[in-house]
């Protein structure tokens, strides 16, 4: 190639990518109008109610309410929220909402807690991404769950997930599960790998279950925020979630390899697993709607599915995720 | 040093770039500024997807941790062999710019990859690719930079390149993050706008003239490396004839560079990675988990400030003393890291140790290496005291975090500050007070 020809495609390279960009910059600044059905940020906030179902919006079609409060009464009307979260959870007057504090220099956490009337009353720096949130059925506590380990400056090679409880009424953590003792078969056991993530509460004081992820085991664990204590019960459940009525656990399994997660319901009281008809792989905490029903997030629409495993799951809301029913 | 310290040969080189090059040459060739640039933009194009890449496979493609850390594994670790194959071949086919462009163009087009694919084993080898092309860019690029800059200014050469590529890594990811806060999940477009700063990157690079390809440099040199090496001279190669696996063993055989790959290796088992250093700072001051991200800021902001400035020293008091300088720094912060000084004092040291660390030592071992190979193997010797380097620290990394787990991270750190310390003392013995030849002296 002669220099003249070089010279000739670094211009025509530089413009092409200069002109790539600026028209990419108009069109995402630009066409990202306000969606004027939409409230603005710091709009009235919406008053949540027991019975309601609680989502966050993933509606691509209006990137601005991305994240948003989607609160569903039960009359069905649909209300966006002023809060904005990337997890959500709520229970007995207490919610507590996993939200980006900062986008600059690199993007971080924090977990705000608030109220009935989307009131934040405390706010919690987190370390990591959030993955999951969960509030005890009286609302006295909150459970965060974090992936820690991932930005562009911060490559310890390892990543691992950090799960935290707090007392919502005093506002501040209790602590991380990974400080807290662990009891295997009656013996205190350690390991510098230990994972804790997906806490649901039993509505017993500050009681849990959670998943204790060390070595290539996925142990379901029952602890207690006060104690620091939690015990080993089983291996292979993911992310639990207890019904209603506290009999049964939701969970997801790895089946296969390379694994795919299904997920499944446990009996407590006859150790029976029933596992649920979907057939893709879905990484979710699941929630129960009621005793008789479970939902999950799937490609930012929500499902839902008989927790007997008689029926397949059927689409029930599009573009939100993270289905919580208010109790 | 490895380098000519003869007054009179130095004098003749340098006249002799200056006639090339004519009164009024700017600070550093033409060339090794385009580099920089190339550099600048790649590093831009690349940080700002490596940046976002965690939360984007994570909480986009809902891949677990487990297979986030594959991933990981592969961005990290996967350009080591790439880069000492396209030395050789660099070298072997004199043609250093389009081996380079080859492996800049292959990451260029990766980002448009990651606009193609969403599944696990997709974005793995995409990922892949894009550490070959590293792999392939770095010793050609490298070889020109030492090519195009005489003798006694490489230190000053690298320096002003590394400082330009750390300026591109650090504004990378501040405009990866700048782009998500304004359009939220709008990971493909971050991808776009990567491809179209890989894509100046590689158009920078057509503009450079490849330093093997320029016949009146090429004789210049050949008479000043003559003249230079006439008490001894070193093998050459026939002229037009193909270098061969064999030929550059040969060539390479009887060059200090088998020394500067031990030492390099060496050092480079002996040295903690980054990320551990903050952990542990983390973890003597329980630092927000905001401030995390500006320690590697701090750092390499440090770094590029200082990279020149050091260069230019290791040109003018000896390569091998400031690189020696540079890891003895290094050991001077595990020992305050290890100490009980003050908490106040930590922060700044850390990042002041590890910014003059980096400045002192990366440019300044190519410029090491430069000076110690000869030119028809110039890629195949840089590629070859890379891929030592770069191995010896997965190793470290690997045997720090089984000793962290193991037995504890404090014994961790005095095994590493032990194992530095003797890796420095071999460095002293090589390189510092091992007389080469009679003819070089040291400093």
């Amino acid at each position: 190639m002669t220099r003249r020809r070089r010279v000739g495609l670094f211009i025509a390279m530089t413009a092409l990518a200069v002109a790539v960009i600026v028209i990419y910059l108009a069109v995402t600044v630009l066409g990202n109008d306000e969606d004027p059905t939409l409230p603005v940020a710091g709009a009235p906030a919406v008053r949540i109610a027991k019975g309601d179902l609680l989502l966050l919006d993933r509606d691509r079609e209006h990137p601005k309410a991305w994240g948003r409060l989607v609160v569903i009464g039960r009359d069905g009307r649909r209300r966006i929220g002023a809060l904005t979260c990337e997890r959500v959870a709520f229970a007995g007057g207490s919610g507590i909402c996993l939200a980006k504090a900062r986008s600059l220099p690199a993007p971080s956490y924090e977990a705000r807690l608030f109220d009935a009337g989307e009131h934040v009353t405390a706010k919690i720096e987190v370390s990591g991404t959030p993955s999951r949130a969960r509030v005890s059925p009286d609302g006295r506590y909150a459970a965060s769950t974090t992936f820690v380990g991932g930005d562009g400056y911060t490559n310890p090679g390892a990543f691992s997930t950090r799960t935290r409880v707090y007392d919502v009424h005093a506002g501040r953590s209790m602590g991380d599960l990974e400080d807290y003792t662990v009891i295997k078969d009656g013996k205190v056991i350690t390991a510098q790998d230990f994972n804790f993530w997906g806490v649901t509460f039993t509505g017993a004081s500050a009681q849990f279950y959670a998943t204790l992820g060390t070595g290539r085991h996925h142990y379901l664990v029952r602890g207690d925020a006060l104690t620091h204590q939690v015990t080993v019960i089983r291996d292979g459940v993911e992310c639990p979630s207890l019904s209603p009525d506290g009999t049964r656990i939701g969970f997801k399994a790895r089946v296969g390899t390379p694994f795919q997660w299904r997920f499944h319901v446990l009996d407590l009281k006859s150790r029976k697993e029933t596992a649920l008809p979907e057939t893709r792989s879905v990484d979710d905490q699941i929630a129960w709607l009621d005793d008789k029903t479970l939902a999950y997030g799937v490609d930012e629409n929500v499902v839902q599915v008989p927790a007997d495993g008689s029926a397949p799951p059927r689409p029930m809301l599009a573009g939100v995720t993270n289905p919580n029913r208010v109790r | 040093m490895y380098q000519v310290q003869d007054s009179v040969a130095l004098l003749r080189a340098r006249r002799g770039f200056a006639a090339a090059k004519q009164a009024g040459r700017p600070f550093v060739a033409r060339t090794v500024l385009l580099l920089g640039l190339t550099s600048l933009f790649t590093d831009i194009s690349s940080e700002m997807v490596s940046a976002i890449l965690p939360l984007y496979t994570v909480h986009v493609l809902g891949l677990n941790p487990f297979q986030y850390g594959v991933l990981n594994g592969i961005y990290q670790g996967g350009s080591a062999f790439a880069r000492l194959i396209f030395g050789f071949v660099a070298d072997r086919m004199a043609r250093y710019r389009e081996v380079a462009g080859i492996g800049y163009s292959l990451s260029a087009i990766c980002k448009l990859g990651l606009l193609a694919t969403t599944a696990f084993g997709g974005i793995a080898a995409v990922l892949l690719l894009d550490r070959i092309g590293k792999g392939i860019r770095t010793a050609p690029r490298d070889a020109m930079i030492s090519l195009s800059s005489p003798q006694d200014e490489l230190g000053t050469a690298f320096g002003v390149h590394r400082a330009m590529d750390t300026c591109g890594a650090m504004l990378g990811p501040l405009l990866g993050f700048a782009l998500l806060a304004m359009t939220p999940n709008e990971y493909h477009g971050i991808f776009l706008i990567s491809f179209c700063f890989a894509l100046i990157g590689v158009a920078v690079l057509l503009l450079v003239d490849d330093p093997a390809r320029d016949p009146e440099r090429l004789a210049a040199a050949e008479a000043a490396t003559a003249r230079a090496t006439a008490a001894e001279p070193a093998p050459k190669r026939e002229p037009g004839a193909r270098l061969t696996l064999g030929g550059a063993r040969a060539l390479l055989r009887d060059t200090p560079l088998a020394g500067l790959v031990v030492i390099a290796f060496l050092l480079g088992l002996a040295t903690i990675g980054d990320a551990f250093l903050y952990l542990q700072l983390d973890d003597r001051l329980d630092l927000p988990d905001s401030v995390f991200p500006l320690l590697y800021v701090g750092t390499s902001s440090i770094f590029m400030v200082m990279a020149v400035p050091a260069g230019r020293l290791s040109d003018r008091v000896g390569r091998a003393k400031v690189f020696t300088l540079g890891y003895a720094i290094l050991l001077a912060l595990y020992l305050v890291l290890l100490s009980g000084a003050r908490a106040d004092l930590l922060l700044p040291c850390t990042l002041l140790g590890l910014g003059f660390f980096y400045a002192c030592t990366d440019g300044v071992l190519a410029a090491l290496g430069s000076a110690a190979v000869p030119e028809g193997v110039r890629g195949t010797g840089l590629a070859a005291l890379g891929t030592a380097t770069g191995l010896a620290q997965f190793g470290a990394s690997l045997a720090f975090g089984a000793l962290w787990a193991t037995v504890g991270v404090h014994t961790a750190f005095v095994v590493f500050a032990i194992a530095l310390g003797v890796a420095l003392t071999a460095t002293v013995v090589v390189l510092l007070l091992r007389p080469r030849r009679p003819a070089a002296s040291a400093g």
